[in-house]
């Protein structure tokens, strides 16, 4: 039963993180944010028993029973990872817009981020002889 | 008158003198018989300063003085008989170094140095060496008879007696036999004639040879393991088994490990068939583990010649820890729920340490029960005390029996360390039993659902069982909590339970109100046949009334609540949570918000770091 339960929340998981990626790359990073947060948030408003059983199920217990993981718990951990993909697709996004309008040659993307970084250092460094 | 009376004053005196003459000549005679030789038999060597004295019997010998300067050394030796000087002659170790003193006393002296004189002593005695080899044997002219290589052979018969002809090896030697002759031939073999009838023509001969000592000997101890504290006595009997006296025993005794009190003990004489019990005492050796050795007796002795005879034996031994631990119980009979001095009847275990060396030592002393006794007023069956050198230490706890049945208890240990190494030993007497009597009543209860609605009936089964060995008189009532009804069946009893037997009890309760309701442990009370009284008290039992229906209701015996076996939630299922619809989505969003900020705050700084420089 355990083990059904894990396959089970693994790909209810799986399913949101695939519709998530696809607005992201499909369509638009606001409108993948917007259903990161308001998907869940609505099915818990529609069927809150079922979606907090779901949620509080608990799958194993970690360090000798001291920290327990739940849906709950992977929850936030695919939260996480996609609010970081997509704030960091949408900044590196601005900084490429933004070099191409000041004229740069057009450069790889491993390039690109390595000036980015350049950059920021370049920055701080200006910043701390003023 | 005077004629008679000068007469028989005669004869008086004639037949006094005939009697002491017979008095004197008979023992004379009976002490110098044909299987006797007049040897010079060894007494034994000396070793003697100027002053000192070699005692053989009734004689002494002393050293009046020693010549050291001349070449070869000599001395004056002084003979005395009875403690009366009787003679002094002169020795040295040369030419003089032979005396006999008045025909029965022989000093051979062997070395004269270092201000001693080394003299051997023989004297002269009779002693039977001539040992019967065939007894008496009738022989007739032409007759042989054999005795090892020689032959006797009755060659015929004349007035002069029997011609009776010896060979050995070939030599043939012919002598005339009469009625009481004998004659010795090679030193070593010797016929004589009984008695000759010339008449018949038949003669009656016996054999005879020389005899030998032989040495038996036999050592016996009375234990096979030894404490290392007391000496061990080991007793060796040394038998001549031979047909002439041994003389000059010396045993000596050595030990692979400890030590023998007298290394040497001496015996002048064993008569032949006799023996003499020589104790020989044994420090033994001190091992933490106890340890073995061998006991290893030599004994020596001289035969009339001088030769020497000897045999030896050994004997292992062993000897056991220094440390050692006794354990006893009393009383090895016990009842439950015997009272006594208002307490439960417990059995006292003795446990007593020995230490045998000499010196102290720290120890730890273990000892187990089994599982159904309580050691009482004590919280472990650990004790560390420290042992004075050859000193016993005593503890004692008290047992108290839960269970009837034979208990045999484990062996106490004892452990200390010497040199870095830890030794353990343990008690290795007889094993004591403790037989533990009684009834014990044991109490069970259950339901038959234990979850249920209002105004729903569940039946309480009640199990009362005897475990012990003895029949009881058992009563209980169990008690009904408030707001539940007893509908039926039986919920109080009294009756006699025999040793072994169980019985079921089951009444129906119908349920009150809704919530959680604990049904007390039924209490028990219990006499057995020696009317000792007991009382035993059963499990609690939990009962939910719903006043909804639950599909969850599908509980049996199996779900009671129990200080042994006390449930445990599942760690699959989370417990219900009362987070409603709102408060779950404000928590999601709460922290769908708080991740975006922690994590825009690099992308963030970046942004504004870039537009604010280029």
């Amino acid at each position: 039963m355990e083990i059904l339960a894990a396959i089970a929340s693994l790909m209810v998981f799986g399913l949101f993180v695939l519709a998530v990626l696809f607005v992201l790359i499909d369509i638009s990073s606001i409108l993948a944010m917007i259903v990161l947060l308001f998907v869940p948030m609505l099915v818990v408003l529609i069927m809150p028993k079922s979606t907090i059983a779901f949620l509080s199920y608990q799958h194993l217990l970690l360090a000798d029973g001291l920290v327990p993981i739940n849906n709950f718990h992977i929850l936030l951990f695919i939260w996480s990872t996609l609010i970081g993909i997509i704030l960091y697709t949408e900044f590196l996004t601005w900084y490429l817009a933004r070099k191409s309008v000041h004229g740069h040659h057009s450069m790889s993307l491993l390039g690109e981020i390595l000036n980015l970084i350049q950059g920021v250092v370049d920055s701080v460094e200006s910043k701390v002889k003023r | 008158m005077s004629a008679r009376n000068t007469f028989s004053a005669i004869f008086i005196i004639t037949t006094t003198i005939i009697i002491m003459s017979i008095v004197c000549i008979v023992p004379a005679t009976a002490a110098y018989d044909f299987r006797d030789e007049n040897i010079w038999v060894y007494q034994g060597s000396f070793e003697i300063g100027v002053g000192e004295r070699a005692d053989v019997g009734d004689h002494v010998i002393k050293v009046h003085v020693i010549d050291m300067t001349e070449t070869p050394a000599s001395a004056t030796l002084l003979v005395y008989r009875n403690k009366v000087y009787m003679d002094s002659f002169f020795v040295d170790s040369l030419a003089n170094n032979e005396y006999v003193y008045d025909e029965v006393l022989l000093i051979k002296v062997l070395d004269i140095k270092d201000e001693k004189v080394f003299l051997e002593i023989y004297k002269q005695e009779y002693e039977r060496v001539w040992i019967t080899d065939i007894e008496k044997t009738k022989l007739v002219s032409g007759e042989e008879l054999t005795s090892g290589d020689y032959t006797i052979k009755i060659i015929g018969f004349s007035e002069d007696g029997a011609a009776v002809a010896i060979s050995k090896d070939g030599t043939v030697v012919q002598d005339i036999y009469n009625t009481g002759f004998y004659k010795k031939y090679n030193d070593e073999f010797m016929v004589k004639a009984i008695y000759l009838n010339l008449e018949r023509g038949e003669v009656f001969v016996e054999t005879y040879r020389l005899g030998v000592p032989n040495i038996e000997l036999s050592m016996t101890t009375e234990q096979d393991i030894y404490d290392p504290n007391i000496p061990i006595e080991y007793d060796v009997v040394v038998k001549n088994s031979g047909t002439v006296p041994i003389r000059g025993i010396v045993l000596k005794t050595t030990v692979t490990d400890g030590r023998v009190e007298q290394p040497t003990q001496e015996c002048y004489i064993i008569e032949p068939l006799f023996s003499q019990t020589f104790k020989v005492n044994v420090i033994p050796p001190k091992s933490p583990l106890g340890t073995s050795f061998t006991i290893n007796v030599d004994v020596t002795g001289y035969d009339y010649k001088g030769e020497t005879y000897s045999n030896s034996t050994t004997k292992d031994t062993r000897v056991s820890s220094y440390i050692a631990i006794e354990k006893s119980v009393e009383p090895d009979e016990l009842f439950l729920n015997r009272m006594v001095y208002g307490k439960q009847e417990t059995a006292q275990i003795n446990l007593t340490v020995h230490n045998m060396a000499d010196f102290s030592t720290l120890v730890n002393v273990y000892d187990e029960l089994p599982e159904s006794f309580l050691p009482v007023d004590i919280e472990s069956l650990k004790w560390t005390v420290i042992l004075d050198p050859d000193s016993s230490t005593f503890i004692s706890y008290q047992a108290m029996p839960t269970m009837t049945g034979s208990f045999t208890l484990s062996p106490a240990s004892v452990e200390w360390i010497k040199d870095g190494e830890t030794y353990v030993a343990q008690y290795a007497g007889s094993q004591n039993v403790i037989d533990v009597h009684g009834a014990r009543v044991v109490a069970e209860k259950l339901l038959s659902r234990n979850v249920l609605y209002v105004g729903e009936n569940t039946d309480v089964r009640i199990i009362l069982t005897n475990i012990g060995d003895e029949d009881a008189e058992v009563s209980f009532s169990d008690t009904i909590p408030m707001g539940v009804k007893v509908t039926g069946g039986e919920s109080e009893w009294s009756g006699s339970l025999g040793a072994g037997e169980r019985k079921d009890f089951v009444y129906t309760m119908q349920s009150g109100e809704a919530g959680d309701t604990a049904l007390p442990g039924v209490e028990v009370s219990f006499v057995d046949s020696h009317d000792n009284h007991g009382s035993a008290v059963s499990n609690t039992v939990n009962m939910y009334v719903d006043d909804l229906y639950s599909t969850d209701s599908q509980n049996s015996y199996l779900e009671q609540t129990s200080a042994i076996s006390p449930t445990t939630t599942p760690t699959t299922q989370a417990p219900e949570s009362d987070l409603s619809r709102w408060g779950a989505a404000g928590f999601m969003v709460s922290s769908f918000i708080t991740l975006m900020c922690v994590i825009a705050i690099v992308p963030i700084t970046a942004y504004l770091l870039i537009t604010r420089v280029y």
